[in-house]
């Protein structure tokens, strides 16, 4: 088997066969990944589709020294994000007059019980508004620092952690109601 | 079934850390036509892309350019160029065929003067009421001088001539043949200044008719209008 490093360096000279098995072998994961922070699996594809555009252009960047995996992962969240704050423009749904205003209190979390399924926690991720899942999927998957986060997003810290307890209230909203059926 | 409660952030973490989703075949067609539509936008000595086709656009348009230049342009000027060539004088060309050429235009000068007069003259006639009298003789005159070093037997010209004057001549509305006064008003006729150019200034020159006969291993030249002896060479 090709290990990363080659196969990177075949892509870097544009050898299709090479790019193919790229895709072959990181798009299982990456789609999963796209499908966290897309809306539905349209836009899904979309940010998937120009994440290996991306990847292919710039693999002649990748050193080497860390996975390959990590690397076209980070490239993927980064897309993500562009195409999610390019959507927003046209949405101007949300109310961010108030979001400084709450009181932060993240240590006090209610306990869920632990078997809900994948497919029923994704249906829950997307129920959420664009900002919130964002914020949501970077801090507790990717986990990033609330810093991190606004300095990717163009936002105040404290917005960021805002979001993120609006986020963790909906989604825990969602799942009780669900279970509660 | 052993239910475990969970924060619900470490609940997406375990869910999601490794989760993968299978798509369908069609994905990496849409990524390889991206990539094709990629390289076809970027500059490469290798294979075909955007700027080959740009060449062989401009390349086109600028052909395309160059023969409508050609053929709107510099094909009508040759023409043109041909056309002047061919209306040079006929001393140019030597040989039977120039004296022939000659011959035929000094012919047919006659006769456009022998026209032209007769044309002229009749034009003057219906005008005659109102045409001075020194104005017609004048005209009269010109043509007639430019006639009469045309043609080579006087005798018969100058009789017709005089025929085609009686002729001319205005007559008064009684039929008398007495030529009209000059009126108080004078009318310069309508003379057609080109032909009568032609006229006066086309070279005239006598007809050389030019026979050959060969005898043997002689050709023997003989001109019809001269008396004088003629040329005698061998082949």
């Amino acid at each position: 088997m090709i290990n990363e490093k080659e196969l990177a360096e075949e892509c870097c000279r544009h050898n299709r066969h090479a790019q193919k098995e790229l895709y072959r072998l990181y798009s299982p994961k990456m789609r999963g990944i796209c499908l966290r922070y897309a809306k539905d699996a349209d836009e899904a594809k979309d940010i998937m589709q120009e994440g290996f555009i991306k990847v292919y252009q710039n693999i002649n960047k990748f050193s080497g020294s860390g996975s390959l995996e990590g690397w076209i992962r980070r490239i993927i969240v980064n897309t993500a994000i562009t195409q999610i704050n390019k959507s927003k423009k046209h949405k101007q749904n949300m109310q961010i007059s108030n979001e400084n205003e709450m009181v932060v209190e993240e240590e006090n979390e209610d306990l869920l019980s632990a078997n809900f399924s994948q497919e029923l926690l994704l249906k829950a991720l997307n129920n959420l508004s664009e900002d919130f899942r964002l914020v949501f999927n970077l801090y507790f998957i990717e986990e990033y620092s609330h810093k991190e986060i606004a300095e990717l997003l163009g936002i105040n810290e404290n917005t960021s952690r805002t979001r993120l307890i609006r986020a963790r209230t909906q989604l825990k909203d969602y799942l009780t109601n669900f279970n509660g059926r | 079934m052993a239910q475990e409660n969970k924060k619900l952030g470490d609940l997406y973490k375990e869910a999601f850390n490794d989760f993968e989703a299978q798509g369908n075949s069609y994905d990496w067609n849409d990524v390889e036509k991206r990539l094709d539509k990629m390289k076809f936008y970027k500059l490469s000595f290798t294979h075909f892309n955007i700027y080959y086709s740009l060449l062989i656009v401009t390349c086109f348009i600028a052909s395309l350019i160059s023969a409508t230049h050609y053929f709107l342009v510099t094909v009508p000027r040759i023409n043109s160029d041909t056309a002047v060539t061919a209306t040079y004088p006929n001393s140019v060309k030597t040989g039977d065929e120039s004296n022939k050429e000659e011959l035929n235009s000094d012919t047919k000068g006659n006769e456009n003067n022998e026209k032209s007069f007769k044309e002229e003259s009749d034009r003057i006639v219906k005008k005659g009421n109102t045409t001075s009298k020194i104005k017609k003789e004048n005209l009269l005159n010109k043509d007639y001088e430019g006639a009469e070093s045309v043609n080579d037997k006087e005798n018969t010209k100058n009789q017709s001539n005089k025929v085609k004057k009686e002729s001319i001549i205005p007559t008064s509305a009684n039929g008398n043949n007495e030529i009209l006064k000059r009126d108080s008003v004078t009318i310069i006729p309508h003379v057609n200044k080109e032909k009568d150019s032609l006229k006066v200034h086309k070279p005239l020159k006598t007809p050389k008719k030019t026979v050959y006969i060969t005898k043997q291993d002689t050709i023997f030249e003989y001109d019809t209008l001269k008396t004088k002896k003629n040329r005698r060479f061998r082949k």
